[in-house]
């Protein structure tokens, strides 16, 4: 009973450390790779390549992490604007649901442009593809936080710099988006046109199948759900 | 000991129990009877607010002593006296400023210059041909028939929108016919057309403006003289609807022209203000996109005031319905105008910039409720509102919380700031969703901050109370004048400061840079040397 009581504690202890130890290494990977990967923001065509091909550059905990700081930053510029830059007070705000929403578009970038790549011999990976990406979202996320600052320096008509800043952002980070992809895959430029054209359109394929699904799933579950009802009910008679 | 402990608890119970039962019944009854009263705030939500209209009268036509053939169509304030048309009556009703009846005119008399003329009983065909209305020939000239429609000039003369029998008449308050204005043709509206006037305004340049049965191209505008047709006034534009541009994209690509797809919409009612501004109102639909309430200057031009011209509303907001504006009463002296909603039965008062500041009114048969309201005229400090359905009319009185906002108004216009500081505190107090009050009270510490000196501590007190202000009332743009005259008091009192900073780290980069690349020089060169 005693020895018993014991390994269980060991084990626990030994489960935590191992966790503990995943987790900090999961930063230090991180954390070592992100000044790269603020090269590649500044030298993108050079940039993307060796992040492709040398295995030391690319790192998917660094990427991880990137996407996790543009979810943050947008939650963060949401709420410590400047009252006036502030869009309409929304009672029923969701911080989680603003957070995925942020992202979510990026990660269906990655999916549908995989899919697509793969078939019209796109030479990247997922993993690097997914790398490219998390990549070209930090101008955005460098420009959300930036926009906190300006929003106390400026007022509404002054609003143009603040503007701008955003749309420096969103520019930059598509931008990078593009040449991430072409670089990734060894593309020429037109070929990358038509590849990001039809990856968005894969994208609005996959949300439309998702919906459906969910649409699916919920009938089922209704059904089933009477069905269970209606025998329940018939059950005493 | 259990015992004791569960009597104890017993008691407790009945007397927590007693103690709230005895509030409850000893509430202060406020809002007793219309509790359901409204307000919107300022993200167009609908909460809570105290009452600002209370019923103190409500008379039908067996409290006035008549018969109950009556259904109120439309009131005129002159002078000392309200007129009531009563359409089914086929009368006018005068009453004094207590509300009591005084004189009853249902009946026309000729006078010795102008005799009434019979009653044009001509019915147009579609083919061209005419023939004669048989009921309509038969009438009695010198009575009223389904009456619609009633104005008052200022020297007294009465003007009735008489329906029925298809004319206007002018007579004074003893029944003495002055003028009768029929058979008006208006060669645009086609041959069959046929006069029937609903209501009827007499503008400053001597004109009337008549809405007339089956007319959207606006008022009838006719001389006052003659009562020959002049043109129309304020012509209504057929609205952009929803379902337009479906139409145009597939006008686009077909290549071909469609009939119009939205009519504009007849006017309901009109008045006019002390200004000479007509008001008029129309239904909205799906399909004619009218506005609900527009006010006219002399070019016909919608001139009402509104924040928000992209998206105007009136009335109730969060319904998909429309509103049905049926009429509209201009308080001259409070500098608002109120809109009765035929739909909702409330009425809706509104500041001289579209700003909602009080609702009234309610659906049912209770004291102070209306079924189907028809008309609404201010007196003073009275509204009047006549219901068709519970056959009476009930006068509202302001309560002292719209009387306070009324008041703050007042003091704010008149540029009194201590007063209207003080007031529109009052109102804040009343009711915390009233955003104007925290508007104003943003706009006057703004106002007062500017006048003083930039190094002044007051200026920078003012000026944060209305930053507050605006934030409360969720009003970005005042908020940011606010703001930029924060930003420079600040600025230029930390000027050395802030200037300097950025200056010693200006330099110290510098310096750093330059002495790092000393070393690396003067490490290059011992490395050489060493090598050396």
């Amino acid at each position: 009973m005693k020895t018993n009581a014991k390994k269980i504690g060991f084990s626990i202890l030994y489960a935590l450390s191992r966790a503990g130890r995943a987790i900090a290494n999961f930063f230090k990977d991180a954390f070592k790779h992100m000044p790269y990967a603020f090269h590649v923001v500044i030298h993108p065509f050079d940039g993307f390549f060796r992040l492709k091909t040398e295995t030391r550059r690319h790192s998917v905990p660094c990427a991880v992490l990137l996407y996790v700081f543009l979810a943050v930053s947008t939650v963060l510029r949401k709420q410590s604007l400047n009252f006036m830059f502030t869009e309409d007070a929304n009672l029923d705000m969701n911080i989680f649901l603003d957070m995925l929403v942020s992202v979510l578009p990026y990660l269906l970038w990655g999916i549908a442009n995989w899919c697509f790549t793969s078939l019209m011999d796109g030479d990247g990976s997922y993993r690097d593809v997914f790398c490219a990406t998390a990549v070209a979202l930090i101008p955005m996320t460098v420009c959300n936080i930036l926009q906190i600052p300006l929003s106390y320096m400026l007022n509404l008509e002054e609003s143009t710099v603040y503007t701008f800043v955003g749309g420096v952002g969103v520019f930059y980070t598509y931008a990078l988006l593009f040449l991430g992809m072409i670089v990734t895959h060894q593309y020429s430029f037109g070929k990358g046109i038509v590849t990001a054209v039809l990856t968005i359109l894969g994208m609005l394929t996959i949300a439309f199948v998702a919906i459906l699904l969910a649409y699916l799933v919920q009938q089922i579950y209704d059904f089933v759900y009477d069905l269970a009802s209606e025998i329940k009910y018939r059950q005493n008679e | 000991m259990n015992k004791i402990l569960k009597t104890a608890l017993a008691l407790t119970l009945t007397a927590v129990l007693a103690v709230g039962l005895a509030l409850t019944a000893f509430a202060l009854p406020i809002n007793s009877g219309m509790e359901d009263n409204y307000f919107y705030n300022e993200n167009d939500e609908a909460v809570a607010a105290p009452l600002a209209y209370r019923p103190v009268l409500v008379k039908s036509a067996y409290d006035l002593g008549l018969d109950t053939n009556f259904s109120p169509q439309d009131m005129f304030v002159h002078e000392d006296n309200l007129y009531i048309l009563d359409s089914t009556g086929n009368r006018i009703l005068v009453l004094d400023r207590n509300y009591s009846l005084v004189k009853t005119i249902n009946r026309l008399y000729d006078t010795a210059d102008y005799t009434v003329p019979d009653i044009d009983a001509t019915t147009y065909n579609e083919d061209g041909t005419t023939s004669t209305d048989a009921t309509l020939a038969r009438a009695d000239k010198y009575s009223f028939n389904d009456p619609r429609g009633l104005f008052i000039d200022d020297d007294g003369l009465i003007y009735v929108a008489d329906y029925g029998n298809r004319r206007i008449v002018v007579c004074d308050t003893d029944g003495n016919c002055h003028q009768v204005y029929q058979s008006v043709r208006i060669s645009y509206l086609g041959s069959s057309f046929i006069f029937r006037p609903l209501k009827v305004v007499l503008d400053n340049t001597g004109f009337l403006n008549v809405i007339a049965y089956g007319v959207n191209s606006g008022l009838v505008r006719m001389s006052a003289d003659d009562g020959t047709f002049d043109s129309f006034f304020g012509r209504p534009e057929a609205g952009e609807t929803d379902a337009d541009w479906i139409t145009d994209f597939a006008e686009e690509i077909s290549g071909t022209t469609t009939v119009a797809s939205s009519v504009a919409a007849e006017y309901v009612n009109v008045t006019i203000d002390g200004q000479g501004f007509i008001y008029v109102t129309a239904y909205p639909s799906d399909t004619n996109g009218a506005k609900p309430l527009k006010k006219l200057s002399a070019d016909g031009s919608d001139v009402l005031y509104h924040a928000d011209e992209e998206e105007f509303t009136v009335g109730d907001l969060d319904t998909e319905e429309y509103p049905q504006i049926i009429d509209v009463a201009i308080n001259e002296e409070a500098d608002t105008y109120t809109v009765l909603d035929a739909r909702t039965c409330r009425f809706f008062t509104y500041n001289s910039e579209g700003v909602l500041l009080y609702i009234g009114g309610g659906v049912g048969r209770q004291y102070g409720r209306l079924r189907s309201p028809t008309s609404i005229v201010c007196w003073d400090d009275q509204v009047i509102v006549c219901d068709n359905s519970n056959k009476c009319f009930t006068v509202y009185e302001f309560t002292d919380y719209a009387q306070t906002i009324n008041q703050a108004m007042a003091d704010y216009n008149a540029r009194d700031y201590d007063a209207a500081v003080e007031s529109w505190q009052n109102v804040a107090r009343y009711n915390s969703n009233m955003f104007l009050a925290y508007k104003t009270l943003g706009d006057i510490d703004l106002l007062l901050g500017q006048s003083y000196d930039d190094d002044d501590p007051l200026k920078f007190q003012h000026i944060s109370r209305a930053l507050e202000y605006f934030k409360l009332a969720q009003d970005k743009d005042g908020y940011s004048s606010a703001y930029a005259e924060l930003r420079d008091i600040l600025l230029s009192r930390h000027f050395t400061l802030i200037f300097g900073t950025i200056i010693i780290f200006a330099v110290g980069i510098y310096v750093l840079v330059k002495v790092r690349k000393y070393r690396a020089k003067r490490r290059e060169e011992q490395r050489r040397a060493g090598l050396v």
